[in-house]
């Protein structure tokens, strides 16, 4: 059992647990869209792109400790590269495989000379991406469609499939999350995520470790980029709108933030962070639109007081309440994700009993 | 016991995932016997969403306090009257999108799925509105009368028949400006100052079109960007030049005072031509300290509640009444107030149009618009028949003096 357990929610659940669980979760995320309404299915499709772009974010902030300024900007570049190859008509992959492409590219140039800068000077080297690229996606206005943004019609439903476009672009969505949630755990399940947690606590122990810190900050970083690329790609799909506003710094801030809140280091976490930052502010808009940010700003801190541990840390007790009863359990207590929003790793090696 | 607690908790939270996965999809747009969607018997409803929240809160609450004050005057006095004899309240649905295109997007689908709306109007922006733009043709339900001047929300009405704006666009302004200035029919050496984006190219190229063949020439241009605390240094520039006019399209109001200010302090008094969205007197004018001596113009659509030449106007008296009366939080001095207000105005217009009480019969209605709404400056007019352009048409250009902006007559002099 690895000491890094607060990335997987369910580990410590009994095997026919965490079966019937994950059945349930697929069922339940096939069957939805076919009878939610198109404003629910668009939702959900935000909160997933959202999520996308929050889990390349932890792999950088949560897991390797550097603190980025910089997601919205892949976010931009993601959804521009969609949303330029999608009014082309070429194929949502494609699309997509030039959005990694892109925002892998710049992730490593900006993160080869900047991971050698050390404490916050890494966040503020991010912080000048989108302070370039809102205007940037200003000026480019041939292909981004300038300050006005660029509406597009993504993926339309095909015939055969007899289905909405909402509930197509929600499915399609949700097999793209998938697919990268899937793909970005099994990569921290061993070793990579071992080494990154060591970073996070101390670069000078992971050297002397053996641990090639500067290359794992890099990977991490165009990790994140790459993902934030594919999250903005996929919101696109969704909203079919993409303007430069969207690119903007605080648009970065809100995702550190929501990041933080979903719970750092956990699948669960980013999902959370996302559903909140995209839910929250229709609910409290419904309650008083002239104070919604107040109400969003006071649901920011009530999470934070009463959860410190983000939202994903109250699933994991949870759950870990289940482990202990349910028959079958392992006897061993899982990790909890700690009370501190980056809390120090457990040691790396160490085998929790 | 806290386990079974735990236990009894993952078990709820999966089964109401499940449940609400259980749900039956409910289908909107009935084709039932009664009318359109979002028409009964009693009402009609139509959504707007406007930013309510963030930088541009005041703005967005004056619009949508323009709205509320007309349809309040119209229910009071018995609802709009539809083709088939029944009178109707009005009801109005909106919601905040805080000036993100994902939630106007977001907004505008939850108006048409859950609440149903007729209509969307007045949708609050740029941005915003082209965002939904794309949807709203899709979903074939009317997006009309928008809040924003941009060319494109009506310049392709073929294309788009479900999105028509309602103010005319930036690039007729400029335009206005242009003519003006072109007729005088003596050599003019023009300065612009203009926002580094798509309002600034709308007004740029407006102007240009216009003075195209005259005697007007453009001999110094410089753009700011809407980050810029002050203009002093475009100013300075655009001095250099010596040019007879500055046209000032510059859309915030505290760098057009700046502005004005900034080149009396340099002794440069050319004549200047303001913008509509930065030529309130209260706002702008008065705090830059223009007097008659400088030579001031402006072109608008609409009466300005605080210009004193309309103190006596009814249209004026009758809006800031009802401003009070049903949206005593939003500020009526705000040009965004009296455009809500037109744009309810025309909407009413266009519902009494409709032959057939349906979606595409609200379209049809608003093609065949004409006549009279009020708060428009005299000369402006509403006319929906054309597929290219917003259904309120001209600008009439004023002169500032006595404290008043003073309409000049068609020639401009």
């Amino acid at each position: 059992m690895s000491s890094l357990g607060t990335s997987r929610p369910m580990t410590g659940l009994p095997r026919w647990a965490r079966l019937t669980a994950t059945a349930l979760l697929v069922v339940a995320v096939v069957s939805l869209p076919l009878n939610a309404s198109p404003f629910v299915n668009l939702q959900l499709s935000i909160v997933l792109a959202t999520a996308v772009a929050l889990l390349g974010l932890d792999v950088l902030t949560g897991w390797t400790g550097q603190v980025s300024l910089g997601q919205s900007a892949f976010y931009g570049i993601g959804a521009y590269a969609v949303a330029v190859c999608t009014a082309r008509g070429w194929p949502l992959l494609v699309g997509l495989a030039v959005t990694v492409l892109i925002a892998g590219l710049v992730g490593a140039i900006i993160a080869i000379p900047a991971v050698r800068l050390r404490g916050y000077a890494l966040s503020m080297v991010t912080l000048a991406l989108p302070v370039v690229a809102v205007p940037l996606a200003k000026r480019l206005d041939g292909l981004t469609g300038g300050s006005p943004g660029l509406a597009t019609r993504t993926v339309s439903a095909p015939e055969w499939s007899g289905l909405d476009n909402d509930q197509w672009r929600f499915l399609v969505i949700a097999l793209i999350s998938a697919a990268v949630f899937l793909l970005v755990r099994n990569v921290l399940k061993g070793r990579h995520g071992r080494a990154l947690a060591t970073i996070r606590s101390s670069e000078v122990l992971a050297t002397a470790m053996g641990i090639p810190v500067q290359r794992y900050k890099v990977g991490a970083f165009v990790v994140a980029a790459a993902c934030g690329g594919v999250g903005g790609g996929l919101y696109v799909v969704a909203v079919q709108f993409i303007s430069p506003e969207t690119l903007i710094v605080t648009f970065s801030i809100s995702l550190l933030a929501v990041l933080v809140i979903g719970g750092l280091r956990s699948t669960l976490g980013p999902l959370l962070g996302a559903a909140f930052y995209v839910l929250v502010p229709n609910v409290t808009g419904a309650v008083d639109a002239g104070q919604s940010y107040l109400l969003y700003g006071l649901c920011v801190l009530l999470v934070m007081f009463l959860l410190p541990g983000g939202l994903a840390s109250a699933v994991h007790r949870v759950l870990a309440g289940a482990a202990r009863v349910l028959p079958g359990s392992r006897p061993a207590v899982p990790d909890l994700p700690s009370q501190h929003p980056i809390p120090a790793p457990p040691l790396p090696e160490r085998e929790v009993r | 016991m806290r386990h079974r607690t735990s236990v009894k908790a993952l078990v709820v939270g999966l089964a109401a995932v499940t449940a609400i996965a259980g749900c039956g999809r409910e289908e909107s747009g009935g084709d039932d016997s009664s009318a359109a969607p979002g028409i009964t018997d009693t009402t009609i409803k139509v959504g707007s969403s406007f930013p309510l929240s963030g930088p541009l809160a005041g703005l967005g609450t004056a619009a949508r306090g323009g709205v509320l004050a007309y349809l309040g005057a119209v229910n009071d006095a018995g609802g709009v009257t539809l083709s088939d004899g029944v009178a109707r309240q009005i009801e109005l649905v909106d919601y905040d999108d805080g000036y993100d295109p994902a939630r106007a997007v977001q907004n505008y689908q939850r108006l048409v799925d859950q609440d149903e709306v007729f209509g969307v109007m007045q949708t609050f922006g740029t941005a915003t509105n082209l965002a939904i733009m794309e949807r709203a043709q899709q979903l074939e339900v009317p997006h009309v009368f928008t809040h924003s001047g941009a060319p494109a929300l009506s310049g392709d009405q073929e294309a788009h028949p479900w999105t028509v704006g309602w103010r005319p666009t930036y690039a007729g302004e400029g335009a206005a400006y242009g003519e003006y200035f072109a007729a005088q029919d003596r050599p003019l050496r023009v300065a612009v100052l203009s926002q580094n984006d798509d309002l600034g190219e709308a007004y740029l190229s407006g102007f240009e079109e216009a003075i195209e063949g005259s005697q007007v020439e453009i001999v110094a241009e410089q753009t700011y960007e809407p980050s810029d605390a002050t203009l002093d240094s475009q100013i300075t520039n655009l001095a250099s030049s010596d040019a007879d006019v500055l046209f000032s399209a510059v859309a915030f109001p505290n760098l057009q005072t700046g502005l004005l200010k900034r080149a009396r302090e340099i002794g440069w008094s050319p004549t200047i031509a303001v913008i509509t969205i930065t030529s309130s007197i209260q706002k702008v004018v008065e705090p830059a300290g223009v007097t008659d001596e400088d030579d001031v113009i402006s072109a608008n659509f609409v009466k300005a509640p605080d210009d004193p030449q309309w103190a006596e106007d009814d249209d004026v008296a009758e809006f800031v009444s009802r401003m009070e009366q049903y949206s005593p939080d939003a500020d009526p001095q705000l040009a965004n107030a009296a455009w809500g207000y037109g744009a309810a105005a025309t909407l009413v217009a266009a519902l009494e149009g409709m032959e057939d009480l349906s979606r595409q019969g609200l379209m049809d209605s608003i093609h065949q618009l004409e006549g009279e709404i009020p708060m428009l400056l005299p000369g402006v007019t509403l006319d929906g028949t054309s597929s290219s352009e917003p259904p309120i048409h001209g600008y009439r250009l004023q002169e500032y003096a006595d404290g008043r902006w003073n309409l000049l007559d068609e020639t401009g002099s």
